[in-house]
């Protein structure tokens, strides 16, 4: 059966020469990094190039790069290594979870946090950053762009507020790190989280910028490894991996690559707006990551259109997963103010550096039949079409 | 995961839609997961003549009610309400756990339709 996947926000296939560099550190070039002898100098070696790969994509310098397990862990070090109980935390309501659930713990240890709200395209007023800072506020923490819909925050701008209030400002930029440019000294982050399986490393890498100067307590206790910001002897297939992909990714953003991928990403906009009636993209209008549409298809459950197109071979997410007849909508578009049914009819697409036409051409030939087939047998869509427009 | 007849259910779907002049109607509502199935039934001579359902929600949701409308054709306002989850469930080959909800909720709209139906027990 032909197969499509889109759904690379979920996570992005490791490309060929990835798992080419990564492979003999699987097998005869193994060692510890920490080691005092000719094996293990020559792990360090592998790594602190890696770490030079990731710098360069970031804009930082190698010793500034703290290889971790991937986003969540950035997220969870950044925010509980930097605050304590009294002090204020300033995030958005459209934050990925390990930066919500890390601030809801943060809340339980006597942390205050101020969850601010979005515009209809999901984007966080500047000003409302300036206007929650406090005395107490140690920390702002905002996505660089989301997860559902790919749409930019005004990250500039809030990191210079911050800068100029002399907090620390971290930024989770685990989906736009190596689809748009990211460059920590315009940015003005202290800490940027960044996940390795979706640049096209492999799972269980990923890394956390520490600006020189920050103060952050280690979130994994042990030796002093990652300049004692995050102890436990590296992976190091998965670091030199992750140095590749940085490479790639850096030589991508640099070409004319980002434009094609937007263009075939709004080719699979447009032609869905034109073939399913009402169908509408969550942010649109607003800056966004090339790779990623978030399609509101009214009358039908996103979850039903997930599970249809997979018995068509397509890959595709809603963002919710259901078990057990519990499913929340996605809290991003909730937080956009979309209406339950709306948030509930919403599709994912995103696609990936290895992602062909005729993928996108799959999905185009069944998605519009399959979401027609569904809402013959919609109450939701037969309510809507028996009112009168 | 779903047997095939689940996944037939889901793709092509029987008895889709609403019974022009219903004799009962019911609806049934997940909150937890925004699902919802709408039963339309014509009552004749005491026996369910003909049955419709309407389903917006996860794979499993579609294919029971689509199913639940074969397995009440014929049966009385009584008979119908024996059926249970698990008698759904086998009559779709069966069900994985995680899905077992789909299954109480064509039931739960099942029940909204006869409640108050001619015929119904009290």
């Amino acid at each position: 059966m032909e197969t499509a996947y889109l759904d690379n926000n979920a996570t992005a296939p490791v490309l060929p020469e990835v798992l080419e560099a990564m492979q003999p550190y699987l097998g005869e070039r193994f060692g510890n990094p920490s080691s005092p002898y000719g094996r293990g100098r020559e792990a360090r070696a592998a790594m602190e190039t890696a770490r030079e790969r990731v710098a360069r994509l970031l804009g930082a310098r190698a010793h500034e790069v703290v290889f971790t397990s991937g986003g969540s862990e950035g997220d969870t070090a950044a925010l509980l290594g930097l605050v304590t109980r009294g002090d204020h935390v300033i995030t958005s309501a459209v934050e990925h979870h390990a930066v919500l659930n890390s601030c809801r713990f943060l809340e339980r240890t006597g942390v205050e946090v101020t969850y601010l709200p979005v515009d209809r395209a999901g984007r966080v007023d500047p000003a409302a950053v300036r206007a929650a800072l406090r005395p107490s506020t140690r920390l702002v923490s905002v996505i660089l762009a989301s997860n559902e819909t790919g749409v930019l925050q005004p990250i500039e701008e809030i990191g210079r507020i911050a800068a100029e209030a002399d907090v620390w400002f971290h930024t989770d930029a685990v989906q736009a790190a190596g689809k748009v440019p990211v460059d920590v000294a315009r940015i003005r982050c202290d800490l940027l989280t960044l996940s390795g399986h979706k640049l096209h490393a492999p799972l269980g890498s990923g890394a956390l910028y520490v600006r020189s100067g920050t103060f952050l307590r280690p979130l994994v206790q042990g030796g002093p490894q990652e300049h004692g910001f995050r102890a436990g002897t590296e992976n190091l297939p998965a670091i030199v991996g992750l140095g590749v992909a940085a490479e790639l990714a850096a030589a991508w953003l640099a070409g004319p690559s980002p434009a094609a991928m937007a263009s075939e990403r709004d080719r699979l906009e447009r032609t869905v707006l034109e073939q399913v009636p009402g169908a509408r993209v969550n942010g649109a209008g607003a800056p966004r990551i090339p790779n990623t549409t978030s399609l509101v298809l009214p009358g039908v459950a996103g979850k039903s259109v997930v599970a249809a197109l997979d018995l068509e071979g397509i890959a595709a997410s809603t963002g919710s997963a259901c078990s057990s007849g519990s499913s929340e909508p996605p809290h991003v578009l909730v937080a956009m103010g979309l209406p339950l049914e709306e948030a509930y009819a919403t599709v994912r697409f995103s696609l990936g550096k290895q992602t062909r036409p005729a993928e996108v051409d799959q999905l185009l030939r069944c998605l519009p039949p399959v979401v027609a087939r569904l809402r013959e047998v919609s109450p939701v869509w037969s309510r809507r079409a028996a009112v009168p427009r | 995961m779903y047997t095939t007849l689940v996944l037939d259910h889901f793709r092509n779907p029987r008895n889709g839609g609403v019974v022009p002049d219903a004799s009962a109607s019911g609806r049934a509502w997940n909150e937890g997961c925004g699902d919802e199935v709408q039963l339309s039934l014509r009552l004749e001579g005491g026996r369910v003549a003909e049955a419709r359902f309407l389903a917006q929600g996860c794979l499993a949701s579609i294919a029971c009610a689509s199913r639940l409308t074969e397995l009440v054709r014929g049966l009385s306002p009584g008979e119908a309400l024996r059926l249970d989850r698990a008698a759904l469930a086998a009559a779709l080959g069966g069900l994985p756990p995680a899905s077992q909800h789909a299954a109480q909720l064509a039931l739960d709209a099942l029940r909204a339709a006869l409640a108050g139906a001619p015929g119904a027990p009290p």
